[in-house]
């Protein structure tokens, strides 16, 4: 990794400084889903895989979605785009992104916001671009693509001038020979700060960061999230992650998927310190930490359900050490508030219990 | 890049000695060649004296350096049927050949490409019209190519009568040859691409283009097709080859004066010069092109064009 | 880069959701019919050298003659299953050797570095960039006609189809751990090839021949057809072919009846191949 000049680069942990969300955002919040549901057909009936979420993010707000592999979050990211795979189907009371109403547009208006109101940043950047077209050439034809209609129609060279303007802001060094780089040329780090540079070199109201450091060396994780929180300004992002300690320490509240619906969300530091699912708990004590105590690391027994065979009421309850005969039903998110879980029996409120 | 030259030549000197040599022993081995020049009802001393005029009767590695050296320097011996040096017959021969390998080359990728690139942006749920399509394509590659010559022949030669039979007079004979020739290659190449564009349209680029507004038109024809086509190109050798096999077939059945129906015409009257002037011959001509196809093939994908340097 | 091994079937174009999937009972169930009637049919059938000179060129469906008959009044239907016996004669004595000469040059080569792998290697390579009916004519136009000829030519020349794929496969196979450890606890060559590697190909080599032996059948005809492979008068399906050309304004079901068998058989054959490598690659996708 040979970006000294990147800002904000040196992945300390930022907990400190973290800007607290404006209470009242300006505008529209980034993302408004009320009680959204995927569905996929099978030979058995139709299983939800996403099961009643309701999320929102303010601009200039992030919002960590953990959890395990299977659970249904990035179904959830990419429902936020329409693009759920075939033959899945979306419904929701409310799916608005940037105060566009995504349930009601069709493919070429889904298109249009797609890449302009939301930028995503993939998995894996070694795949994600194309490795016969440059870098620039695939950034460029991003913002080409969402310029309106009708007006003057920007020349190439202006797109390439974006295109290295937007690998300078993600802290590429020497954009300009960059920006003629094919991916097979950069590393794995680089190329997740230019697939941070395409989503956003339109200036999206969200974006959608689904693992963005999973497939990168432990080092540079930390700069890309740094990265990412930084370059933030007024969009809100969607970061997508298994690792609950990645998204406490970028982001300002933090949401805990199990099976396609939300446990518990809350402000990240609350969630953290004070855990009241016991799903969010065993995420928890199963995560490696450095802790002067070296608590001894605790699975979670189990498996994670498949979508094939969930158990009414709390899915997680067959699983869980305070399962009570209530959890046949199922439980919503409560109390009002910031802080809200999914739970007939929670745990104590750590803070409350230990002053 | 030179590397790969002198590999390809490697390839082709191996090919060229073995395939000689071989027909070198077969044929002696196989055929008292005096006895047939001399005919049936030759006397024995009518034998041995043309045994002795075309040098048959020294130790067989002197004849076999001779022929080697006479390959050396292209020389064939003369055609039995013309009297003129092999080489020649089949040099003059050779545009026909090519021309009907050009429009059949151009017939197909017409064809196959769009057909391919539907068929494989089906995204593995294919409605009804692209199962219908998936049948034919697979029906007309078990197809052989002279079941399709003959079936061209009856229906719109025979039957309907807009088309003459055979020859290469006229635009209007070039038709059947060239579609004959086309269905060697079409669906083999539709499959290729098919399977190629499914193959790119899984890809984690595409879904990157397609997070980012691209429609599904601007994925297909900005990414997955040219991707496709870019892997297809590694394929051009072994269906050249391909096409070269089928032009033999073509060319005997529709009377097109080309190199492969005077392979068929020197094999059915023992004219060995000329059988082994145009397989020496096809094989420098699929030297050229696979040499060409590996040079386009490395200028077109960045990650090999790299390491030329 | 998308590479395409010669066999696996593009999934794009399988024939999957027209036959639901059961490709390959159905290329099993016509390639054993195929099978059944070139084995069984000639002893039924009329004898296809009977000629019968006030019958000649009936039409399918006349009297005695299901099929018709040529322009000698010889049966049709005895020439068809005469002719399917020739041609599938031909086209598994080749494809055996083929795949016998391809799979043992191919696990030698794998099997260490060394002349003859280089050897092999280049010698497929050479083979497959070069249209082996050119060959396969040039080393008829030498030996001449007939059965034995015919299949050592196509056998002969046809071996690197086999070896490329097999020796990809046996190569990687030579990678895995349990032949490593094979190896390390003194495991002889032959032991490591013919107990870990040869199973291991197994399944692909039963995919090739299914192909294979369509395209054996298709050399057969073609170069019958030019008069260059079964002796003139035998029933091939080639020859049946060659000589329909002549009649086609008077008797053109001469030409359909053989077209279709070919057609037919390829098809067939092709069936049981793709359904072949849907089976294998599901098992192989269940296995861990």
């Amino acid at each position: 990794m040979s970006t000294p000049d990147a800002p904000h680069a040196g992945g300390t942990a930022r907990a400190a400084g973290k800007p607290v969300p404006a209470s009242s955002p300006v505008g529209s919040p980034a993302l408004d889903l009320q009680d959204l549901r995927v569905d996929f057909p099978t030979p058995l009936g139709e299983v939800g895989i996403v099961d009643g979420v309701s999320l929102s993010i303010a601009r200039g707000e992030a919002l960590g979605m953990v959890g395990e592999s299977g659970s249904g979050k990035t179904m959830i990211a990419l429902a936020c785009l329409r693009m759920v795979p075939e033959p899945g189907r979306v419904a929701a009371t409310r799916l608005r992104v940037a105060d566009r109403d995504l349930l009601a547009l069709d493919e070429p208006a889904l298109c249009a916001v797609r890449g302009a109101d939301v930028g995503v940043v993939f998995q894996n950047p070694m795949t994600a671009f194309n490795p016969v077209r440059t870098i620039g050439e695939q950034l460029a034809a991003t913002w080409l693509r969402h310029r309106p209609a009708g007006g003057a129609r920007p020349s190439r060279r202006e797109a390439r001038e974006r295109a290295i303007a937007a690998l300078r802001e993600v802290g590429i060094a020497a954009p300009e020979r960059r920006v003629d780089a094919y991916p097979h040329q950069m590393s794995g780090g680089m190329l997740q700060r230019a697939l941070i540079a395409h989503a956003m070199i339109n200036q999206p109201a969200l974006i959608v960061a689904d693992e963005p450091t999973t497939a990168l060396d432990a080092t540079v994780q930390a700069q890309i999230l740094d990265l990412l929180r930084a370059r933030l300004a007024n969009a809100g992002l969607l970061l997508v992650t298994h690792d609950l300690g990645v998204a406490a320490e970028i982001c300002d509240r933090v949401a805990v998927v199990y099976a396609g619906r939300v446990v518990e969300v809350g402000p990240a530091r609350e969630l953290l310190e004070s855990p009241r699912h016991p799903y969010t708990q065993a995420l928890l004590a199963a995560a490696p930490r450095l802790d002067p105590e070296r608590r001894p690391l605790a699975p979670i027994p189990g498996a994670p359900p498949s979508p094939a065979d969930l158990v009414a009421g709390c899915r997680y309850a067959p699983r869980c050490p305070r399962a009570v005969p209530r959890c046949g039903e199922r439980p919503r998110l409560a109390p009002e508030g910031p802080h809200a879980y999914a739970c007939w029996n929670p745990a104590d409120d750590a803070r409350r219990a230990k002053p | 890049m030179r590397q790969l030259l002198l590999t390809r030549l490697a390839n082709l000197a191996v090919l060229l000695v073995a395939l000689t040599t071989l027909l070198f022993f077969l044929l002696r081995a196989t055929a008292d060649q005096a006895a047939m020049l001399a005919g049936v009802d030759a006397t024995p001393e009518q034998v041995a004296e043309i045994r002795a005029q075309y040098g048959l009767d020294r130790p067989l590695w002197r004849q076999y350096a001779d022929y080697m050296a006479g390959l050396a320097t292209l020389d064939f011996g003369e055609s039995l049927v013309s009297g003129k040096p092999a080489l020649a017959d089949v040099v003059e021969r050779l545009p026909w050949t090519l021309l009907l390998a050009a429009l059949a080359m151009t017939l197909t990728i017409v064809l196959a490409i769009p057909i391919g690139a539907w068929l494989g942006s089906a995204q593995g749920r294919p409605g009804p019209a692209r199962r219908a399509a998936s049948a034919v394509v697979f029906v007309l590659q078990g197809m052989p190519g002279f079941v399709v010559a003959l079936l061209l022949i009856e229906i719109f030669a025979v039957e309907l009568r807009w088309l003459p039979f055979i020859g290469n007079e006229g635009l209007d004979t070039w038709i059947m040859p060239t579609v004959t020739l086309a269905s060697f290659l079409v669906p083999r190449l539709a499959r290729v691409v098919a399977a190629n564009v499914a193959g790119a349209l899984a890809e984690d680029y595409v879904r990157t283009a397609r997070a980012a507004g691209a429609s599904a038109r601007e994925i297909l024809y900005r990414h997955a097709l040219p991707n496709a086509l870019l892997g297809a190109t590694a394929l051009v050798g072994t269906q050249f080859a391909f096409l070269l096999s089928g032009s033999v077939i073509t060319e005997s059945i529709f009377a097109w004066p080309g190199v492969g129906s005077l392979l068929v015409r020197a094999t059915q009257n023992a004219d060995f010069a000329v059988v082994q002037a145009v397989a020496i011959v096809i094989a420098i001509l699929v030297f050229t092109v696979n040499a060409g196809a590996d040079l386009a093939f490395k200028a077109l994908d960045p990650r090999l064009r790299e390491r030329r340097s | 880069m998308a590479t395409v091994t010669p066999t696996a079937a593009p999934a794009a174009t399988r024939l999957g959701p027209l036959f639901a999937g059961r490709e390959f009972l159905w290329g099993a169930l016509a390639v054993l019919l195929v099978l059944l009637v070139a084995i069984v049919g000639p002893w039924l059938a009329q004898d296809p050298a009977a000629t019968t000179l006030d019958r000649r060129l009936l039409p399918p469906f006349s009297d005695g003659h299901w099929l018709g008959t040529d322009a000698l009044g010889r049966d049709l239907w005895a020439r068809i299953v005469t002719g399917l016996e020739w041609s599938i004669a031909v086209a598994v004595a080749s494809t055996a050797i083929a795949a016998l000469i391809g799979t043992v040059l191919a696990l030698l080569a794998a099997e260490r570095a060394g002349p003859v792998r280089t050897l092999v290697l280049q010698t497929v390579d050479a083979f497959l960039s070069f249209p082996g009916l050119v060959v396969a004519i040039a080393v008829i136009a030498t030996v001449g006609h007939g059965y034995l000829p015919l299949v050592l030519t196509l056998g002969g020349l046809s071996w690197p189809v086999f070896a490329r794929v097999i020796y990809a496969e046996a190569s990687s196979l030579m990678q895995r751990d349990y032949v490593l450890a094979a190896r390390l606890a003194g495991s002889s060559r032959t032991r490591i090839l013919a107990g870990h590697v040869l199973p291991g190909v197994a399944p692909t080599l039963l995919v090739m021949l299914a192909f294979h032996l369509a395209d054996m059948l298709v050399a057969e005809s073609a170069l019958s057809f030019l008069g260059l492979g079964a002796p003139l008068g035998e029933p091939s399906l080639g020859n049946m072919l060659a000589e329909s050309r002549q009649y086609l304004y008077v008797a053109p079901w001469l030409m359909f009846v053989p077209a279709c068998a070919i057609v037919l058989v390829v098809v067939s054959a092709n069936l049981l191949g793709d359904g072949l490598t849907e089976r294998l690659r599901g098992r192989a996708r269940r296995a861990p």
